[in-house]
């Protein structure tokens, strides 16, 4: 029942809004995981952004595509938690880990094992509109224990205009979004970290995007 | 001529190609479904469509998203009024929303630069890409207000025109005729423009010959120098020119640009004949 009300949104509402209202511009769409375990780092600007990008996914395998989302804020009431779960299917992940022995991986550990397609957000949290934050590295403890999942940058602008943080004022802007080249893991968290900070940096320079000051 | 339609479907990468297709669609119906309310939807979908590319390429800042929605909302007003075939209130409604968004600019940021820049920028793209763009509403097939005896909505007769010199330039320069692809092209292809309104206006639109051709003239003119303006547009802000044919980045605006000055244009020509 869930996964049909989960289809009924995105035909209906997701898709639509995507599409029509806001429409995007992917570059290199080929570079999307045909199939699951994989993981999408992209950088995180507005709640339009999960949207976004499971919708970039075809519908068969939508349901396999599952966003690693904050519990302290997709899991504060029941409504939303109820929509997290059944609707989303969000990974919660506790961000300030205030059980200090539990593990804020174990979730996501756990949807990579079943072959889930991650959208990750490496910055934790929407930050200033469409200005890279600093990477935390929860990214790479995830990525060392499965070290032969793909990781897939994803660099997107527009939507941080459309729907910034603190704004609840909805203005419709075209979405820029560049897929980068699977980064692969070599040992090291720091240097996958680097790795793909740079490369997000060089997808951002491609873009070549007009200031939003 | 830059906004050569046909360069986009040979040029353009693959994926891009049915959302081209999708814009000719939506044109064409619009000139060829008998329904005037129809038309119009398609017309202020396409208008919100290249507005929205605009504001996504122009450089903005925060504190004018609100100006933006204002920008926006002037879309289903504007056609209102055409569909209504209320001509002063189309003809005045874009102008005066400009007066009260200087206005807001100015309570809002002050007679500072950035309150002249702000409203320049807005007020530029709901002018073109609402105001003028919206003539293409009063013709439609159905609209009151151009009670001709043509075979053919005359939409569907300046899109003819538009896309047939937009063939021709492009047939030249597949041709390899490369010397007529500059200055004297231009002027070769409005010439051509005129040539195609003169053989076909007198059979669709019921012109005398010579007006046909002078329409044909200026409205080449007109489509020439509004894909000059987007291209000119383009250059300023560095789009190159594989992007310039990609939605969101400045593709729409391309392909809709040759019609900004050319539609309120013709249908002045058409009143004047009337």
């Amino acid at each position: 029942m869930n996964r049909i009300i989960r289809y009924l949104l995105f035909l209906l509402f997701v898709q639509p809004l995507v599409r029509l209202i806001l429409g995007w511009q992917v570059r290199n769409r080929e570079l999307l995981p045909k199939q699951g375990p994989a993981i999408i780092a992209a950088n995180h600007n507005s709640h339009l952004d999960t949207m976004m990008l499971m919708a970039l996914f075809p519908m068969h395998i939508s349901h396999k595509v599952r966003p690693v989302a904050a519990a302290d804020y997709w899991l504060s009431n029941r409504w939303l938690a109820w929509f997290s779960h059944n609707i989303i299917d969000v990974i919660p992940i506790d961000r300030e880990r205030r059980d200090k022995d539990s593990d804020p991986l174990a979730t996501s550990a756990a949807a990579l094992a079943n072959g889930d397609i991650l959208i990750f957000f490496p910055e934790g949290s929407r930050g200033e509109p469409e200005t890279l934050q600093p990477f935390r590295p929860g990214l790479a403890l995830l990525v060392e224990r499965f070290p032969d999942t793909p990781v897939i940058p994803i660099f997107m602008h527009g939507l941080g205009k459309s729907l910034p943080k603190g704004s609840g004022l909805f203005v419709p802007f075209f979405c820029q979004i560049i897929v980068g080249q699977r980064i692969e893991w070599e040992g090291k968290r720091r240097v996958f970290m680097q790795r793909y900070k740079t490369q997000m940096q060089q997808l951002a320079a491609q873009g070549n995007f007009p200031p939003w000051q | 001529m830059s906004a050569s339609v046909l360069r986009y479907l040979t040029d353009a990468r693959t994926d891009v190609r049915p959302w081209i297709w999708s814009l000719f669609a939506m044109l064409y119906l619009s000139a060829l479904l008998p329904s005037l309310p129809v038309g119009l939807w398609l017309l202020g979908l396409l208008s919100f469509q290249v507005l929205k590319e605009y504001f996504s390429i122009v450089p903005l800042r925060r504190d004018e998203r609100v100006l933006l929605l204002l920008g926006y909302a002037t879309i289903p007003v504007q056609f209102y009024l055409v569909g209504l075939a209320h001509a002063a209130g189309a003809l005045v409604f874009v102008p005066f929303f400009i007066l009260i968004l200087s206005g807001i600019g100015l309570r809002k940021f002050g007679m500072t630069p950035h309150m002249l820049n702000s409203t320049l920028k807005v007020g530029w793209g709901v002018f073109t890409l609402v105001y003028t763009f919206s003539y293409l509403g009063f013709l439609l097939p159905g609209a009151a207000l151009l009670a001709t005896e043509n075979k053919v909505a005359p939409l569907l007769y300046l899109l003819l025109l538009v896309h047939s010199q937009s063939l021709i330039w492009t047939g030249w320069s597949r041709l390899g005729l490369n010397q007529l692809i500059g200055p004297t092209g231009n002027l070769l292809s409005i010439g051509a423009t005129g040539v195609v309104a003169w053989s076909i206006g007198p059979w669709l639109m019921a012109l005398p010959a010579q007006h046909a051709l002078v329409t044909g003239l200026l409205i080449g003119t007109a489509a020439y120098l509004g894909s000059r303006t987007i291209r000119t547009i383009q250059q300023a802000l560095y789009i190159s020119e594989e992007d310039r044919l990609l939605p969101g980045l400045g593709g729409m605006l391309t392909f809709v640009y040759p019609f900004v000055y050319a539609a309120p244009l013709f249908y002045f020509l058409l009143r004047l004949y009337q």
